[in-house]
Formats: C-alpha cells, structure tokens, sequence
C-alpha cells in the first residue's frame, strides 16, 4: 500500500475518532434552523402580503378566480370517451 | 428501494442516489446520518490536503456538508454524487486558499522555485514507499504549493490536467512544479531520516 494512501488512511479514522460526531450534530442542527425559517417564510410571506394589500386599501386577489378548476371547465360537461372509441376529429392516434 | 422511497426510509444498503430522493421528500435524519457518514470523512481528508490545518478541514467539511444538504434540489443525478461532492470540495477550498493566501502565494511560488534550477527525476516509489510518520514529517516541512500538489496527485489520485484545470495553470507547468516538489520532498526526506534509516 503506497505511505500516501496509508496516511489518508489515518487522517480519515482520526475524523472518524474525534470530530463526526460533532461536525454531525453542527450540521443538522444548522439545516433545521435554515429550513425552519424557509418553512416559515413559504408560510407566512403570502398572507402577509395580502394582509398589506388589504392595508393599503386593495383586494386580497381569490386564486380561484386566476385559474379553471375541473368543474368550471365547459370540456368536462361533456361525457369521457369510451376506451379505443375514434376521437371527435376522426383521427385514431 | 420503491418501498423505502414511497416511506422516506433510508438503509445502509441503498445508492446515493435513493437516499438523496428519500431525504428530499422527507428530510430524514437517518437519510442524513447515512449520506453524511458516507462522505464527512472523505470531505474532512480532501480539505485537509488542500487547507493543512485539521481545525481548517473540520470547519470547511461543516461548511461544504451544509452546502451540499442546502443544494439537494438542484441535484440531478447525472453525474455520481461522488463527483459532485468533491468538486465542491475543491472548488470551496480553492476559493478559502485565494481569499487567504492570494499574495503571500504568489511571490513563494517565484522565490521557492527558480526556473533555471536544474531538477533530478525523483521516481514515485521514493514517496509512495516512505513510512507514514516519517512522510507526514517531510510534508510538514515543505512549502504549502509543493506539500498540496504531491497530496493532490498521490493521495487523492487526481491526473494532471484536473489539477492544472484547479490551479488554471497548464499541464507542463504543474508537472514541472510536482517533479520540483517530489525532489524537495526527497531531499527533506535524507536531511531528517537519513540518519535514522541508517541505524
């Protein structure tokens, strides 16, 4: 075995030995703080921005008017096509 | 693997690449202690290598595991996790290393190695055969250029043009720059152990 592998070798078991556990504990400990505070921020930023909006005497926008749901959609009045039946433009795909 | 996927649940067994899916779905800490068990050692041996101090190393793998958790995202899986992770590695400490030391480097490199020095070819096995205390002795003693390089290439096993790609150098120079290094190195060796080996 070449010395160089050997005293990476060593260099990684003395890591190992004395410093995982706590580099570990330093590094969750610190993700749980990040995504506590991005949780946080993902939950609360849009309802404050609303209150704000409110607060300067606008409208809170209802994201049910932006987008169709399924049973606003007028194509899903109409009766699904039987399996294998020919699309309406004739076309068999 | 669909089963612990769908779950969130990491096994010692499972690829990188399962592990990271499941901890992006849940944040698992096993997920976590798993990938980190795996790669903080490595981490801790390569930033040793480029940065010398072990509590340098220790806070640069704190800093490059976070990182490397905070960029799970962007991770896609088309090259090996390996991969990615020692890039980062690099490139973290490459950066620590100009921020640090960017002058101070810049006049050693000229003063430690005269261009009309003529250099004898010092073959591998001179190194690769030391003792391990005895070479962590001589790498204590040479330069920080010469001590990086030799680690670089015989520890880490990274080829030439990786290295000069890290040090935006060419090929011949950093081959020039490891031949100088290895006789240094050998040099170092005879002045401290000669006496020692001889007994």
């Amino acid at each position: 075995m070449s010395s160089f592998l050997a005293l990476q070798e060593e260099d990684q078991n003395f890591f190992v030995a004395t410093y995982e556990n706590e580099v570990r504990e330093h590094i969750e400990s610190r993700l749980k703080l990040v995504h506590f505070i991005s949780d946080i921020l993902e939950h609360f930023i849009p309802r404050f921005s609303d209150t704000l909006a409110v607060l300067a005497g606008g409208d809170v926008p209802d994201p049910e008017d932006a987008y169709l749901t399924i049973r606003e959609d007028e194509s899903s009045r109409n009766r699904p096509p039987l399996p294998g039946a020919p699309k309406e433009d004739g076309l068999i795909r | 693997m669909s089963r612990a996927k769908a779950h969130g649940l990491c096994r010692p067994e499972m690829e990188d690449l399962a592990i990271i899916i499941a901890y992006r779905e849940r944040r698992n800490a096993t997920c976590f202690r798993l990938l980190h068990d795996r790669y903080a050692s490595k981490i801790y041996g390569k930033a040793l290598t480029m940065l010398k101090k072990e509590a340098s190393a220790k806070d640069a793998t704190q800093e490059i595991f976070t990182k490397i958790f905070l960029s799970l995202g962007k991770f896609q899986g088309q090259s090996k996790f390996s991969t990615w992770v020692y890039s980062v590695t690099y490139n973290y400490c490459i950066d620590l290393i100009r921020k640090e030391k960017r002058s101070r480097d810049l006049f050693a490199e000229e003063v430690e190695n005269p261009p009309d020095l003529e250099i004898e070819e010092v073959p591998d096995a001179e190194l690769t055969n030391m003792k391990v205390n005895e070479l962590r002795h001589v790498l204590r003693s040479i330069s920080d250029n010469d001590r990086r390089l030799l680690l670089l290439k015989y520890k880490d096993g990274i080829k030439i043009k990786e290295i000069a790609k890290m040090h935006g150098k060419n090929e011949s120079a950093i081959k020039m720059q490891l031949k100088r290094a290895k006789e240094k190195a050998k040099r170092k060796h005879e002045e401290l152990f000669s006496y020692t080996n001889k007994d």
